[in-house]
């Protein structure tokens, strides 16, 4: 006895109809964690496998900061050994902090220098 | 026999990375694999160096490509799974508690947001007072009205998380205080309940 909507059959919610919504929950929750990752641009579509990639290191990123309490000297380099091993974020966020610096002197001049951290 | 959906697409529904542009219309394909037995059987290829073959060359090149398709999704498949064990790993959980894929994904956006936020206030907090500090202050806050379950330490730092177990074991309380004493902190923080 076939319900008239959908794909619903006798057995209420059919296997593929589950499966459908299952992956749909998936798919839903990697767009949530991919608006959370600071990417450049900030609308670029990441892939899933990038996602998960991202979302590690920005949270070994995230926690090296926190750690040091400092973003200038790339916490990331310090923690892990290895010289190869660049961290992304850390770069970005210098980048980011010498271009306020940038413009923060072009606005008010050599003065107040300090306060724009 | 015709496929409604040509391209291999996985379970959940996403197909973005096969990537492979070089085998041209899959859904031909499968199809004239799955007619392989029947139809190439007779057919007589005057192209092919034998032509008396039973399977023509066609057929079998039809059916690698099948299987490095397979091999291809297979590592694909691979290489995303080993990336979710990855930030399973980093994840502060209970390591009794195993994570489903969905889970993973919605507890790693959870302590993003979480980090930033402590973050922020840190960073807001750090020009009058020095830094280290006051993170750890701000997570006492967020254990007490955030409605986190209990406090584990990660990456040297005292960090809540919520999860299916509510009461951290006594070993692994005893553990946390080990080290939240060495960091200065005082007895409330790694008090395990306060589940919501």
């Amino acid at each position: 006895m076939d319900l008239s909507f959908g794909s619903e059959g006798r057995a209420g919610i059919t296997g593929n109809t589950q499966e459908r919504h299952r992956a749909h929950n998936v798919n839903t929750a990697f767009n949530e964690l991919r608006t959370l990752i600071p990417t450049k641009p900030m609308d670029r579509k990441l892939s899933k496998i990038e996602t998960l990639r991202l979302a590690s290191s920005y949270i070994t990123h995230l926690a090296n900061v926190l750690g040091d309490g400092d973003r200038r000297d790339q916490p990331c380099l310090r923690t892990s050994k290895q010289d190869r091993n660049i961290c992304t974020f850390c770069l970005s966020s210098q980048r980011k902090e010498a271009k306020d610096k940038q413009d923060c002197m072009k606005l008010h001049g050599h003065r107040v220098r300090q306060s724009c951290r | 026999m015709r496929e409604e959906d040509p391209s291999p697409m996985d379970s959940a529904g996403n197909s973005e990375e096969e990537t492979d542009r070089q085998l041209p219309r899959r859904g031909s394909r499968k199809r004239r694999a799955a007619r392989r037995s029947t139809e190439d059987e007779e057919e007589v290829d005057t192209q092919s160096p034998n032509p008396g073959r039973r399977k023509t060359e066609r057929a079998v090149m039809a059916e690698a490509g099948r299987v490095m398709a397979n091999i291809r999704e297979r590592q694909r498949t691979q290489s995303l799974n080993e990336a979710f064990t990855s930030l399973r790993k980093i994840i502060p959980t209970l390591p009794s508690d195993k994570l489903s894929k969905i889970q993973t994904l919605k507890l790693a956006a959870r302590y993003i947001d979480f980090l930033c936020q402590v973050l922020q206030s840190d960073e807001m907090d750090a020009r009058s007072s020095s830094c280290s500090y006051v993170a750890h202050e701000k997570l006492s806050y967020a254990f007490q009205f955030g409605g986190w379950g209990s406090v584990v330490l990660v990456h040297n730092i005292p960090l809540m998380f919520q999860t299916a177990d509510p009461a951290l074991s006594p070993a692994e309380a005893e553990e946390t205080a080990t080290v939240l004493v060495s960091c200065g902190e005082s007895g409330p923080l790694i008090c395990p309940s306060a589940q919501t």
